[in-house]
């Protein structure tokens, strides 16, 4: 019963914003601002054309891609961080500068500087290893002495202790961490997609198409197969902790 | 055998072992006796290896083989009954022989049926069998155990002591017991180190005159010793 109630509250939800947004709409005072039923039709024409297949294919690509490069370096410095203290405190340091520096100047940095096919994949570096280093490491720390004093007692291998006490223990913070991180990937990438017009299949390059023809339904298309695709990705990452978690 | 050797401890300005002479010998049970605080786990893990005394030696452990009883059962919870098991044993080990070996040992201390609970799903006197399950399948030289049952009612308490004089006559590995009761360390060892307060040190050394079949809470001769620890060491 509770179950239903939130589904049909949520359903009212999203109906209600529609009606809302139909009636702002209605009065518009220019004629970039879409009625719900001509972002339908955008969104429709887009899903149909032959671009999109390889459009989403493309970004999603890099997303995964800039991701798995964050994701090793952030689990290397992790590990070593726990048991190098020196590295641990430059890590730390250096993780809280990269995530204070503003995105934009990270993007607007390696276009300057580096070759224009590989900056969203920088930039998008620079962006997640903050996130999934500071995940790692906390979870890293957060181990329970108490089981590695009673592997020490046990004269338990290095490696083992590792796969069998340090990488479960980090299950939490790497699910945080990879769920926050791939989102963030999702919205990095396509914004130095926007940028960094190389590339016409792509989610952000379409956008900014769009932008030049001052066609705000394509936009609010491509945003929505944003999310979808986001939400997607979000939910079958659930999914899979969700089947390997332990009772 | 293995020694202890003029064994300090100090953490800072605090000190905590002052100059501990002990020897734990082959086949036999030593419990060390002392009031809550005063040092007898630190001396545990001292003998263990998992600390470093500030001053003194271990002598005897280095080729020795040993098993460790916590507290708590410090069972690792996303593991289930028999691969806590098998994070003890040798990775060498045949996978068959492994699988017998567990299925053998948790007969031994009634979790048969319990193979594949995982710590959370096990009551807390189960959990700490298990821990014992563990402490016993590695076939230790030595078996460390650091006051095991005392988060155990009484009833729990009693089983748990049967099971552990089972499963030690089987093998007879020398352990080295902590604890702060004195009914436990009658009834399970053979030779008791009484320590005093902060800092720690031996005040007494008694050999337990009962034969192991005969020690018993019921048994006048207990009741008179226990009543002399308690008296001349604990409350002097």
């Amino acid at each position: 019963m509770k179950e239903q109630l939130r589904k049909f509250s949520y359903v009212v939800f999203i109906a209600a914003f529609i009606i809302l947004w139909h009636f702002l709409s209605l009065g518009r005072k220019t004629l970039i601002f879409p009625s719900p039923y001509e972002v339908l039709l955008s969104l429709v024409s887009i899903i149909r054309s032959d671009i999109f297949i390889p459009v989403i294919s493309n970004t999603v690509k890099t997303v995964f891609l800039s991701f798995a490069i964050a994701l090793f370096p952030a689990l290397l410095s992790g590990i070593l961080g726990r048991f190098v203290p020196v590295i641990y405190e430059v890590m730390d340091r250096i993780s809280a500068i990269a995530r204070s520096i503003p995105t934009v100047a990270i993007i607007l940095m390696a276009l300057l500087l580096l070759p224009v096919s590989l900056t969203p994949l920088v930039i998008c570096f620079f962006v997640v290893f903050p996130v999934l280093y500071t995940n790692i490491a906390e979870g890293l720390v957060s181990v329970d002495e108490r089981l590695l004093e009673m592997a020490k007692s046990y004269r338990i291998k290095k490696r083992k202790i590792i796969t069998d006490i340090y990488i479960p223990s980090l299950r939490t913070f790497l699910i945080a961490g990879t769920r926050s991180a791939l989102g963030l990937s999702f919205k990095i990438i396509v914004t130095a997609e926007v940028f960094n017009f190389v590339d016409s299949k792509t989610i952000g390059a379409q956008m900014y198409m769009h932008k030049i023809q001052i066609d705000l339904a394509g936009i609010i298309s491509w945003t929505i197969i944003v999310v979808i695709i986001s939400l997607l990705f979000d939910y079958i990452l659930k999914k899979l902790f969700e089947r390997s978690e332990v009772k | 055998m293995i020694k202890l050797i003029d064994i300090h401890k100090q953490f800072q300005e605090l000190i905590v072992l002052d100059g501990i002479n002990m020897d734990f010998e082959d086949g036999r049970i030593t419990a060390i006796l002392g009031p809550s605080g005063c040092g007898k786990t630190t001396l545990l893990s001292i003998t263990a290896g998992l600390i470093e005394p500030t001053r003194g030696e271990v002598i005897g452990m280095e080729s020795k083989k040993s098993g460790f009883i916590f507290q708590e059962p410090r069972l690792l919870p996303w593991k289930n009954a028999v691969q806590n098991l098998e994070f003890v044993l040798p990775d060498s080990m045949d996978k068959a022989e492994k699988k017998k070996i567990c299925s053998d040992i948790l007969a031994q201390v009634g979790l048969s049926g319990f193979e594949k609970h995982y710590p959370s799903q096990l009551s807390g006197g189960m959990s700490q069998r298990l821990a014992m399950a563990r402490a016993f399948i590695v076939k230790s030289d030595i078996l460390f155990m650091d006051e095991p049952f005392q988060f155990l009612d009484l009833k729990r308490r009693a089983q748990m002591i049967d099971l552990l004089k089972n499963l030690w006559i089987k093998r007879k590995p020398a352990v080295v017991i902590v604890t702060h009761d004195v009914q436990e360390a009658l009834l399970l060892s053979d030779k008791i180190y009484i320590l005093s307060d902060k800092p720690a040190a031996v005040i007494r050394e008694i050999k337990n005159p009962m034969p192991f079949s005969l020690r018993s809470v019921k048994n006048a001769e207990f009741y008179k010793l226990e009543q002399e620890i308690i008296n001349d060491c604990l409350l002097s």
